[in-house]
């Protein structure tokens, strides 16, 4: 089925103070819940102004359902508009500030109105505070009543900034499912705007990377976490080992050697490792949680390492992949630190490198492990990830969608 | 044990309560030396109830007229900033810092040989006559309604008005909505503050006005004209009314809205 195209953005730039986009190309389609990540002042909150025609384009055109917004005033857009501080209105009531935009067409009165007004009440679990000034509000009152001003009109578009960032876990929490509830069941669109990678995580079904105005990566949240496109990319979404080596060639193909150990890594998927050079300076970029830690090592099959044993293919005996797709690379390492985290358990390992293992706390209590101890440390060699230095990048912000 | 930090707090504590009583003493002095029988003869005078009513006429119009200007610079000036704001707000704020004999004589000159002869042939007068009593009023608290206004402007979040634009308000339906009724306070604050300086005002629209007694003699004329007089029974009455209606509105001011007026 075609997936039905709400909005398009070409070649986006514009500038607001210190603030600036450039050229930032993507689309957002109805059954989307795009997450905006970077670091503050990367545009992200310029961005949604400019989506909802609060500030001026200066270059770029803003399609809607095929229809040129570019220059359209914010009020004929209609895209619902939440921030991170809620700002209701204090001389309304919750009632009022809910009716605001309806209250501006005149229609405050319509029984349409008044029957949307009783659905997000309950839908919202705002229906007790409606006669109630926002002074007298909790932080997740607040931010919900916002919402429901927002929502009230049924926009197509709902543009959120950081609209959790201020509110307790448990607020928190519950809003995100609400979120999910009205991106789900009301079939409303949303960009939303978070510095919080779990809850991008938690809610997004695309995600866009921005830095100093650019489009730095797009692609789904799993992609974003899982493959970052370059040294920024991996730090910025806090890839926990980013080990510095470079592309070697090696049995007619490639591999990953580190800077410290010579150790090498691979064989490396053909995607994303064929754009390297071999010997071109780059990072090894793995989640802490996709490193499996035993105290064992497995069967051994690959290339030797230039240091004698070290990290190499092995045919790992994960049940859940046919035979010939189960690779695994697997090394020494020594134990250094061991840190709890609650649900899991961070080990900080050297072998050469320094590379962190989360361990799910279940699995932990097996292993009865002590600093100083040898263990063995594996992963999928699908999940290698090579990304380029700083300053050796390829543009990675044209016509990305 | 006393307490680190209470030395200062005694400081200030009695310098706030010597000021209290400084202006309190002045104050029960004016309230003391005039005589009750003056106060209450005064409203059978003739000229002091001429002088009553056209010091209310002309410093509510002149409030009336410096707010419907104040409100547009104060937003203007409250939500942008463009090269050269400064000598703009230098410009604006001028008549504050100048002694207001001096702005009279410039509205004198400007109202006088510069603008006079148009003036004459529209059939407008203003120098020395009750509309130059408004002019020179409006003139010199005109400032203090712009940066009043525009304090309780800036105070408003500029994303509040975003928010309204994307639930269908036009540029002034979100000033007009979700500005101005959020300013409220404020503007309510200046406009108070500003009606008093006009109530006041003496040098500006002496220089403009003239000091005609029974035709531009405002309350403050009217103390000046018996003060030269001699009359000062009949200055210390005024000068008392003017006390305690400047008292009383500012006090009701401060009860309704409960919250501070500030300059």
């Amino acid at each position: 089925m075609k997936r039905e195209l709400l909005l398009d953005v070409q070649g986006l730039s514009l500038t607001a103070g210190a603030f600036s986009l450039q050229s930032l190309s993507f689309q957002v389609h109805r059954d989307d819940y795009l997450v905006i990540v970077g670091p503050t002042g990367s545009g992200k909150t310029l961005l949604l102004e400019a989506l909802a025609g609060l500030v001026a384009v200066e270059a770029g055109r803003i399609f809607y359902q095929q229809q040129d917004i570019t220059a359209a005033p914010p009020e004929t857009r209609r895209f619902g508009f939440a921030y991170q501080d809620s700002l209701l209105y204090p001389h309304l009531t919750v009632r009022e500030n809910i009716l605001f935009g309806a209250a501006v067409q005149g229609r405050a009165k319509a029984p349409e109105i008044r029957r949307r007004l009783t659905e997000l009440a309950e839908v919202l679990a705002i229906g007790p505070i409606l006669n109630r000034h926002p002074e007298r509000l909790s932080g997740g009152e607040r931010q919900r009543v916002s919402l429901a001003r927002a929502l009230l009109l049924q926009p197509p578009l709902l543009l959120l900034d950081e609209p959790l960032s201020a509110l307790d876990p448990q607020t928190r929490a519950g809003l995100q499912q609400l979120l999910r509830h009205i991106h789900r069941d009301e079939g409303v669109a949303v960009i939303h705007v978070t510095h919080d990678f779990a809850e991008a995580m938690h809610l997004g079904t695309n995600m866009l990377l921005l830095n100093e105005g650019r489009l730095w990566q797009s692609g789904t949240p799993q992609e974003l976490f899982a493959r970052p496109n370059s040294e920024y990319a991996a730090r910025f979404l806090r890839v926990e080992n980013i080990i510095p080596g470079s592309i070697r060639w090696q049995d007619d193909q490639r591999w990953f050697g580190t800077e410290r150990s010579t150790r090498l890594f691979g064989p490396l998927p053909e995607q994303g490792a064929s754009e390297w050079q071999v010997g071109a300076p780059s990072f090894l970029a793995i989640r802490a949680s996709y490193i499996r830690l035993t105290r064992e090592a497995q069967t051994e099959s690959g290339p030797e390492s230039e240091s004698g044993p070290g990290p190499r293919s092995v045919s790992a005996s994960v049940p859940a992949l046919a035979e010939g797709q189960a690779k695994e690379c697997g090394w020494p390492a020594t134990v250094t630190e061991i840190t709890f985290q609650g649900s899991y358990v961070e080990v900080t390992c050297h072998a050469g490198d320094c590379w962190l293992v989360h361990v799910p706390i279940a699995h932990w209590r097996s292993l009865h492990l002590q600093q100083g101890e040898t263990v063995w440390l594996a992963c999928q060699v699908s999940d290698l990830h090579v990304v380029p230095r700083a300053g050796q990048e390829t543009s990675m912000d044209d016509g990305l969608d | 044990m006393r307490r680190q930090g209470e030395p200062f707090s005694t400081i200030v504590t009695l310098i706030t309560a010597a000021l209290c009583t400084l202006l309190l003493a002045v104050f029960a002095g004016l309230l003391g030396y005039g005589e009750t029988e003056s106060i209450r003869d005064l409203f059978q005078e003739p000229e002091f109830r001429f002088a009553l009513r056209l010091s209310l006429q002309t410093s509510v119009a002149a409030t009336l007229l410096a707010t419907v200007v104040a409100i547009p610079c104060g937003y203007f000036l409250a939500r942008n900033h463009f090269p050269g704001k400064v000598v703009v707000d230098s410009l604006l704020e001028l008549p504050i810092v100048l002694p207001p004999l001096v702005s009279g004589v410039a509205l004198l000159i400007f109202f006088g040989p510069l603008l006079g002869p148009f003036l004459q042939e529209a059939g407008i007068a203003i120098v020395f006559t009750p509309l130059g009593v408004i002019v020179a009023q409006w003139f010199v608290a005109l400032p203090l309604a712009i940066r009043s206004f525009r304090q309780a402007f800036a105070a408003v979040d500029p994303r509040m008005e975003k928010v309204a634009r994307t639930l269908g308000c036009t540029p002034f339906q979100s000033f007009w909505r979700v500005v101005l009724p959020i300013a409220r306070p404020g503007i309510l604050g200046g406009m108070t503050m500003t009606w008093a300086r006009t109530l006041g005002e003496f040098g500006a629209t002496a220089m403009l006005a003239g000091v005609t007694r029974m035709k531009t003699e405002t309350l403050p004329m009217a103390i000046y004209l018996s003060m030269t007089n001699g009359d000062l029974s009949f200055a210390l009455a005024i000068a008392t009314v003017l006390l305690l209606v400047a008292l009383l509105v500012l006090t009701a001011f401060k009860v309704f809205m409960r919250t501070e007026v500030q300059l």
